[in-house]
C-alpha cells in the first residue's frame, strides 16, 4: 500500500514537472522543451522502431514529431493530452512512412523462422521470432499490437489514438493473437515431435 | 494475461534513441526557422472579413462593372434579335410605306401572310410569332389604301356577276352556259 501511494506520489510529481516544463516551453524556453523531449523519447522512439524497424528512419521520425511538436505547443493542454499527442502522431506518421516508401521489408508470414521451444535461456530469439511474426500484419493491425503490449493500452485508448471503432481495435487484436498464438504453438509441436 | 501476451511485451519493450537525440532535436530547432501552424478553415475565413476597407472597395467596383457590362450586352443581344426579326415582320405583313403606297402588292403580301409563317434566317417560329407581335400596327395612310383596293375589288365582283346573269337571260331554257374564258 505504501509502495502504491509511492508511485502515485510519484507519479503526480513527474505529471507536475511536465506540466511546468510545457508552460516555460510555450513562453519560449528551450530548456524546458528539451527536458519534454527527454520524458517521451523512448516512447516516440520505440514506437517508431518496433514499427519501422529501422533505427536510423525510426530517429528521423521521432525527431520530426517532437519539432512537430514545438510547431503546436500551444494546442498542448496538459501532460495526459502530450502523451496522447505525441502517440496518435507518431502513430500516424509511422503508418503513412511505410505506406509512402515501402520500408518494411515485404516477410511472408511462411519465411518467418520457426522458433525453437521457448526456454528462459532463449528468450530473446523468441522476442525477434515474435517481432518478425507482427512484422507481417497488415499496417493498422501491427500499430494496434505494438500500443497494446509497448504502451499497455486498453482498446478504447487505441481507438481514441487511432481513430477507429473500438470494436475493430478488438478485432484487429483477437485476430492478430490467433495468427501469433497459432504459429508459435505449431513452431513448438513441430521441436518437440 | 497469457504467456504469449507476456511475451509480446517483453518483444516490444520500449528502447531509447542514441545519447544526443534531445541535443539533435534543439539543433535542428534553431537551424530551421520556426514554422507557424497552417491557420485553420475559420481562421482563413475569419481573415477574408478582416481585410481592409480597399478591398472590399475594390470588389464592389468589379460587382457594379460586372453588371453594367451584363446590361450592355443584353442591349446589344436585343438591337440584334430586333435587327433580324424586322425583314420577317415585312414579309409577313407587307408593312412598309413603300409597299402600302403600291395597291397591287396587298393582296399577293396578304396571301402570303395566310399561307403561314416565313421562315427567315434559319429563326425558329416561335421567335418569329414574337416577332410579328411585337410588329407595329399598320398606318391610317395604309388602311385607307387597302379599303380602296377592296372597294375596287367589290365593284369588279358585282359588275362581273350582272354579265354573267344577262348571259344567262339571253341563253334558251336547257342550255348550258359556256365557260367564261380567261384571256
Amino acid at each position: 500500500m505504501v509502495g502504491w501511494e509511492g508511485t502515485t506520489t510519484l507519479e503526480e510529481a513527474t505529471e507536475a514537472r511536465i506540466e511546468q516544463a510545457l508552460a516555460r516551453s510555450v513562453a519560449g524556453d528551450q530548456l524546458a522543451f528539451a527536458e519534454i523531449v527527454r520524458q517521451h523519447q523512448g516512447m516516440v522512439f520505440s514506437l517508431a522502431y518496433h514499427f519501422l524497424r529501422d533505427r536510423w528512419l525510426a530517429e528521423e521520425l521521432a525527431q520530426e514529431v517532437f519539432l512537430n511538436l514545438h510547431q503546436n505547443l500551444s494546442a498542448i493542454q496538459s501532460s495526459a493530452h502530450l502523451t496522447f499527442w505525441l502517440r496518435k502522431v507518431t502513430a500516424h506518421r509511422s503508418i503513412d512512412q511505410t505506406r509512402r516508401q515501402k520500408v518494411r521489408p515485404q516477410v511472408s508470414l511462411d519465411d518467418v523462422p520457426e522458433p525453437a521451444a521457448p526456454h528462459a535461456e532463449e528468450d530473446f530469439m523468441l522476442s525477434e521470432t515474435l517481432r518478425r511474426l507482427v512484422e507481417t500484419l497488415p499496417d493498422k493491425a501491427r500499430m494496434v499490437v505494438m500500443l497494446r503490449y509497448q504502451e499497455d493500452l486498453q482498446p478504447a485508448e487505441i481507438a481514441e489514438v487511432l481513430d477507429m471503432p473500438v470494436n475493430t481495435v478488438k478485432s484487429h487484436l483477437r485476430r492478430s493473437l490467433a495468427m501469433l498464438r497459432d504459429k508459435l504453438s505449431r513452431s513448438v509441436g513441430e521441436v518437440r515431435a | 494475461m497469457s504467456r504469449l501476451d507476456d511475451e509480446l511485451k517483453v518483444a516490444f519493450q520500449r528502447r531509447e534513441p542514441s545519447a544526443d537525440f534531445a541535443a539533435r532535436v534543439l539543433a535542428r530547432l534553431d537551424e530551421a526557422p520556426l514554422k507557424l501552424a497552417p491557420p485553420s478553415l475559420w481562421q482563413r475565413l475569419a481573415d477574408w472579413f478582416a481585410v481592409p476597407a480597399w478591398r472590399f472597395a475594390a470588389a464592389g467596383a468589379m460587382a457594379l462593372l460586372l453588371v453594367v457590362i451584363g446590361f450592355v450586352v443584353m442591349r446589344a443581344q436585343r438591337a440584334t434579335n430586333f435587327e433580324q426579326a424586322t425583314p420577317a415582320v415585312i414579309a409577313t405583313t407587307g408593312n412598309t410605306p413603300s409597299v402600302l403606297d403600291d395597291g397591287v402588292k396587298v393582296p399577293l403580301n396578304s396571301a402570303v401572310a395566310q399561307s403561314g409563317p416565313v421562315r427567315t434566317g434559319g429563326r425558329s417560329p416561335i421567335h418569329h410569332h414574337a416577332a410579328v407581335a411585337k410588329a407595329p400596327k399598320p398606318s391610317a395612310e395604309a388602311e385607307a389604301a387597302k379599303e380602296k383596293v377592296l372597294f375596287a375589288l367589290q365593284i369588279t365582283s358585282d359588275t362581273l356577276n350582272e354579265v354573267q346573269r344577262a348571259i344567262s337571260a339571253d341563253r334558251p331554257t336547257g342550255e348550258k352556259p359556256e365557260p367564261v374564258q380567261n384571256r
